[in-house]
């Protein structure tokens, strides 16, 4: 019953976790430039983050070992410290974009000044991550997030239309004016691949593995987690392409606030769908805010050796306790100094698909070697999908910087 | 010491992998390794080095400057008869505090013992 | 094996060094170039952009969709977007064709900042600016297919 119970706030979890403020602004942008040509890319990066958690937490479970030990054994000292900073690099930048986010959402709500409200957010994470329990923080912010379904009533309401959303999980290019467009259709769908496919995310699922303690018996419990969990949380996504495609592109809006979305929800579900998806989306924002924060702290600490773990008293991990402080002040400090924190997202965005390949290689390689693994080792399926999915990640490292420039930023 | 099979793969299964001390507490990661023995003598193995004085020599040379300038050339030496197991993780025999390992982070968590609650865990 | 700053280190030093130079003085230089085709009509939907979404809020606040609290902040951000969009626009130059579509997108990004500080805003007002930005969009030279 207990174990019920684990797996079904663990799906949930995963679910309400999915979206953060970089996702959910390329699937909007996705949705109202392209309509639902982009859908494919949905399903291509929710199938991946499923093969890459899955690996990284049978790896948690059946070696006690979490990612960024690996990475140093396997690539090397020079090798595992340019990933680190690289990887440290994303954290950081998205952690600032989420605060900056959730500042912009308090203002919504309040009206209270935004430099303000960020020293505010920053005293609230300092707050919950220093007193709250890893497992509670994990829950909380999980199950709240939830209320992004919100989004998923309001593009049902809006009466999408299903021949053409269906047709859009075929890949292929879209019919468009120009050959510039392709450019920027390229560059969309490397960035969305990118948003779901974040890192984070991965080191965030494996050292939470060893925070709960996981053990080989619960390989089981992390597939049944990630492999309804995740799907779950990309008909989110799903959903976010869909209102960006009925409500934005119509109109000719591109989002680039937080509050851009939420009107969206209101158009169908007024003043309560409204309020609905303010609040989801702070949870979700708060949510990447704290995996970010400590996947960073996670990195360093597992990079050199230090003690860590929310399983610790501060006292006895106390430089990993340091850097997650650290990382959130560090973020505040990158969106006080005024910087539009979806710009700020989007260069994170880009900037982590490019490091992607250099964090997803040496887990792979750990996750099928028999030696270390045993018995948990990767079977047929997961082999084959593990490198699909890596020669995917390093064609879109190579294209993403490129894009990026020729088409200023993915506007034209 | 125990470990599986006759021979130890200095490179592969010392260098960069973590160091765990008798209570499961991590000290660090292997940064290097030093050999004892002259040319044409026999090589042993003596200590296992820990630390930035350690590591930072084996990365590029700007960036080697660059870390004993911003961090220090501190190191630690673990004597080779101090190692009790050699698989996943290097275990030792005793604590890392009686080796001298895990100094900074001793210090930094006097400092966040004036915060409430940093003695127990969350 | 101490770190020294020796020579390997100074060559490497150097190294870093020209591509800083180099990253720095390729993005002063795109900042001083006159804005040209594609900048102008990405300012343009930017507009377009913003006056759209200024106007889906005073119609979904007509018919007490969002709250008023909402509305105004909102309409804030959008305004501070805004400025930074009239700010750009000012403070560039254009090539020499695409002059006067230039200024008619400072005309507008100025018509657009004024009208959402004022506090009372009826809900067509913004549609006449969308227009126009629409149309100057619509006027620069499209790619060949």
């Amino acid at each position: 019953m207990k174990k019920i119970l684990e797996i079904f706030l663990g799906i949930l979890t995963a679910m309400g976790g999915f979206v953060e403020v970089g996702e959910l602004t390329f699937a909007l942008n996705a949705g109202s430039r392209f309509g639902y040509d982009l859908l494919w890319i949905v399903a291509l990066g929710t199938l991946g983050i499923i093969v890459f958690c899955e690996m990284a937490g049978r790896v948690a479970a059946a070696r006690g070992q979490p990612v960024f030990n690996l990475i140093r054994e396997r690539v090397g000292f020079s090798g595992g410290l340019v990933t680190l900073i690289g990887a440290n690099a994303v954290c950081v930048m998205t952690c600032a974009a989420e605060i900056g986010g959730i500042a912009l959402l308090w203002q919504l709500l309040s009206g209270w000044p935004y430099r303000g409200l960020l020293l505010l957010a920053l005293a609230f994470f300092l707050v919950v991550v220093w007193f709250f329990k890893f497992n509670w923080i994990e829950r909380v912010f999980g199950l709240l997030g939830l209320l992004m379904v919100v989004f998923c009533v309001a593009a049902y309401a809006m009466e999408p239309d299903w021949p053409e959303l269906a047709k859009g999980f075929v890949p292929g290019l879209p019919v468009v004016d120009s050959s510039r467009e392709i450019l920027v259709y390229a560059f969309f769908a490397v960035s969305l691949l990118s948003s779901i496919m974040l890192p984070y995310e991965t080191y965030f699922y494996a050292s939470g593995g060893i925070e709960d303690h996981w053990k080989p018996e619960d390989i089981n419990l992390n597939r049944v987690i990630v492999l309804i969990g995740f799907p779950l949380g990309g008909v989110l996504a799903v959903a976010l392409i869909a209102i960006g495609a009925e409500f934005l592109g119509p109109r000719d809006i591109e989002a680039h606030l937080p509050g851009t979305a939420a009107l969206a929800a209101s158009s169908q579900l007024g003043k309560t769908g409204l309020i609905i998806a303010l609040l989801g989306m702070f949870f979700a924002f708060a949510g990447a805010a704290i995996e970010t924060a400590m996947s960073a702290a996670y990195n360093l600490s597992q990079f050199l050796g230090w003690p860590w773990g929310k399983f610790r008293p501060p006292q006895q991990a106390s430089r990993f306790t340091l850097s997650w402080i650290v990382v959130f002040v560090l973020a505040t400090l990158v969106v006080l100094t005024g910087i539009d924190p979806i710009k700020v997202v989007e260069y994170a965005i880009v900037f982590s698909v490019v490091v992607l390949p250099l964090t997803y290689f040496p887990m792979l390689m750990v996750a099928q070697d028999r030696e270390v693994m045993g018995e948990y080792a990767n079977g047929p399926l997961a082999s084959v999908l593990g490198w699909f999915y890596f020669i995917v990640i390093t064609l879109a490292a190579i294209a993403a910087l490129p894009l990026m420039i020729a088409t200023h930023g993915g506007q034209g | 010491m125990t470990r599986r099979g006759g021979h130890i793969d200095l490179v592969h299964e010392l260098l960069d992998h973590e160091l765990v001390d008798v209570n499961g507490t991590p000290c660090g990661v292997i940064d290097d390794i030093e050999l004892t023995g002259g040319i044409g003598e026999r090589l042993r193995v003596t200590a296992l080095l820990i630390g930035p004085g350690a590591s930072g020599p084996r990365l590029p040379r700007l960036v080697a400057w660059a870390v004993a300038r911003l961090f220090s050339t501190r190191r630690v030496r673990v004597p080779w008869d101090q190692i009790d197991t050699i698989s996943e993780r290097i275990v030792l025999r005793t604590t890392g505090a009686s080796l001298g390992l895990g100094k900074l982070d001793r210090k930094v968590g006097r400092w966040l013992a004036r915060l409430p609650g940093s003695d127990k865990a969350h | 094996m101490a770190a020294r700053f020796d020579r390997r280190a100074g060559v490497q030093a150097a190294a870093v060094a020209v591509v800083v130079v180099l990253a720095v003085a390729w993005a002063v230089h795109k900042h001083g170039e006159p804005m040209g085709r594609d900048e102008l009509r990405i300012q343009a939907q930017e507009l377009v952009s913003q006056a759209a979404e200024a106007g889906a809020v005073l119609e979904l606040a007509g018919h007490r969709h969002v709250t008023d609290r909402f509305q105004h902040e909102h309409l804030l951000q959008l305004r501070d977007r805004a400025m930074e969009t009239e700010a750009r626009l000012r403070e560039s130059t254009f090539e020499a064709q695409f002059a006067s579509q230039g200024q008619q997108l400072r005309e507008v990004a100025n018509g657009l900042v004024s009208a959402l500080r004022s506090p009372a805003l009826p809900a067509g007002a913004l549609e006449p600016l969308r227009a126009q930005a629409h149309a100057v969009d619509e006027a620069l030279p499209k790619d060949p297919p």
